[in-house]
């Protein structure tokens, strides 16, 4: 086989994949991640956190004196589950719509006003818009709303993917042969549509894993977040937003002052949810070319 | 072709309508207070729908009585909101520019050179720029300019702001990045397919001048696919330019668009500082007529550089 995109973008999902299972094993990996308050120099200063990179902190530390590397290690499992939440609601309603409007003429309808009206829609502006909404921003399941507004927000982009794939298909020689055999929809959904989907959906799966993870990075840099809970701050009945993850994207708050005093905090932030993007796109390439290969040796 | 720009024009009022019913809904909610004071234990929220036929009442009789000023309860004027985007335009235009312009340039090269090592090389660079979000860049600019200042190398600069023409450069450049590279993959992959076309071959074996071939046969017909991607890009642009704004400081429509919807990180108790509707919905008007004059112009565009097109086929 001679595809190293698709090796490398194995190689690049399944270390994170790793990180995500077994992480907190790791060696040199603190999984309580303990809080280090003040740290004492050799000549008896002290110095509050962020800490530096230096022996005790491989990569540096947080603002609250947490061991960097032990944080993003621990913070792969979150990450990835939340991306691969808002991935599957994303893939199963984008896959309904998209099949529907391949068979029906309300489907089809439904699916050109969706892709329409979202036509005029920045994505990060239409869900910065609706996270905003004080129903959404204080509602017990914000974390679930959310995602599912970043979920649909480009729905209508993958549900026009998966219907311009069937479109390809139908207007294949040989399905024309089998619809002149008396070949039934469900029958032929079952023998050609699903199968061809069913092969589509990890290369979708993979490419929209990045997408995902481009997004929360952004909407991290102008400090919104998935999940955050109201604590009360010092004047009374005054509540800000705390974060309360461990995800990567949680890092970036505050990335105007890191940038002049804890360079290091955002740099590894950003290395590690670049890394992952790079990984999941190269997966996603891969297994396209794998998918054309065949049908070129087919041939 | 009239059709399709009344479709068009159609389309952004249903988007811009179901924008401002979002914008309109009603925010009434109740703190639920817990046994100790002030403990915030959460709120309720109850949709009716007679509170929200109220607000768009009230937000078209409020428009229809101060037509074109506006300035209500201490928000900007219509006159600022319009300012404000202009100086947010003066960052999209010269990045759509260079996008369709450098974008297409180099899709035509790693066309040409596709075949060489600095072809390949030229595509994973255009592979990374897509990879990697913008911000990354940003970031890494930002910490070479810093370094740079600290060490003397390079006169100060102040990197947030808006008043200086070397902010506005630095942002139009990293406003662009994306864009160009985004426009740059989609040229590639349309000239890639157009030459498996049947007219590039006999084009080709009659031995017309390859550069010939390149621009009547594959550019003139790969034109529309690439001018479809525009709607996206600019999608992309506007997305991209509230985060460099926001990050930046740079005081557009996109920076004040998201102070105007208020902080969604801190609130006081019992009161909730709610979006400025006016400024928001004048905001997004500027916004998705931008979208809308973009989609007119490259729907004009296809008419006029596609021979089916002038010939009325199409």
């Amino acid at each position: 086989m001679n595809n190293k995109t698709l090796v490398i973008g194995l190689f690049m999902t399944g270390l994170i994949l790793i990180m995500a299972l077994f992480g907190p094993h790791f060696p040199g990996v603190d999984a309580d991640l303990e809080q280090t308050i003040v740290l004492k120099t050799g000549e008896g200063k002290l110095f509050p956190p962020p800490y530096e990179p230096s022996g005790d902190f491989l990569i540096g530390s947080d603002r609250k004196g947490v061991d960097l590397l032990s944080r993003i290690v621990i913070g792969t499992r979150e990450t990835l589950l939340t991306i691969a939440g808002i991935v599957l609601v994303r893939t199963i309603v984008s896959l309904s719509l998209g099949i529907a409007s391949f068979y029906t003429r309300a489907g089809a309808v439904l699916l050109r006003i969706w892709e329409a009206v979202f036509s005029f829609m920045p994505t990060i502006i239409f869900v910065v818009l609706l996270l905003a909404i004080p129903p959404i921003m204080f509602s017990p399941h914000r974390l679930v709303l959310s995602a599912l507004i970043i979920a649909l927000a480009e729905t209508g982009r993958l549900a026009e993917y998966i219907r311009s794939k069937m479109v390809e298909l139908s207007n294949e020689t040989y399905m024309e042969a089998a619809v002149a055999n008396g070949g039934s929809i469900p029958g032929m959904f079952r023998r050609y549509y699903s199968p061809m989907i069913g092969r589509e959906l990890t290369g979708i799966a993979a490419r929209e894993a990045g997408r995902v993870m481009f997004l929360l990075a952004q909407l991290a840099v102008i400090g919104v977040f998935i999940n955050q809970a109201f604590m009360s701050q010092e004047t009374r009945g005054t509540f800000a937003a705390v974060e309360t993850s461990d995800a990567w994207p949680v890092l970036l708050l505050d990335l105007q002052k890191d940038l002049r005093v804890a360079q290091w905090i955002p740099i590894s932030a950003m290395a590690f949810i670049t890394f992952s993007i790079i990984g999941f796109q190269l997966l996603a390439d891969g297994l396209e070319k794998r998918r054309a290969d065949r049908i070129a040796n087919r041939a | 072709m009239l059709k399709e720009l009344g479709s068009a024009v159609v389309i952004w009022l249903i988007a811009f309508g179901f924008l401002l019913l979002i914008v309109l809904l009603p925010t009434d909610v109740v703190f639920v207070e817990g046994n100790v004071f002030l403990r915030f234990e959460g709120v309720t929220y109850e949709y009716s729908p007679e509170a929200h036929l109220a607000n768009i009442r009230e937000f078209f009789s409020l428009l229809a009585g101060h037509p074109g000023v506006g300035g209500l309860d201490g928000g900007p004027s219509s006159f600022e909101i319009a300012e404000r985007f202009g100086r947010s335009l003066a960052l999209i235009v010269p990045a759509a520019l260079i996008a369709m312009i450098v974008g297409m340039a180099k899709g035509i090269l790693d066309f040409l050179y596709k075949e060489r090592k600095g072809g390949a090389a030229s595509r994973w660079v255009t592979f990374g720029f897509l990879s990697v979000p913008d911000i990354v860049i940003i970031v890494f600019v930002q910490i070479g300019l810093l370094t740079a200042i600290s060490k003397g190398w390079i006169p100060h600069i102040e990197l947030y702001g808006h008043e200086s023409p070397a902010q506005t450069l630095l942002n139009i450049l990293f406003l662009s990045v994306y864009p160009t590279v985004f426009i740059a993959n989609a040229t590639y992959r349309t000239l890639r397919d157009q030459e498996r076309m049947d007219y590039v071959r006999t084009a080709r074996s009659k031995g017309t001048n390859p550069f010939r071939v390149l621009y009547v046969h594959m550019l003139k017909n790969g034109i529309i696919p690439i001018l479809a991607q525009a709607d996206m890009m600019i999608l992309y642009i506007l997305s991209n330019l509230l985060i460099i704004e926001v990050f930046t400081n740079y005081r557009g429509a996109a920076l004040y668009l998201y102070e105007a919807l208020g902080d969604p990180t801190k609130f006081s108790f019992g009161t909730l500082v709610t979006g400025n509707t006016f400024a928001i919905a004048g905001y997004l008007f500027y916004f998705t007529l931008l979208i809308l004059a973009i989609k007119v112009i490259s729907g004009l565009a296809k008419y006029w550089l596609d021979v089916r097109g002038r010939e009325g086929i199409l």
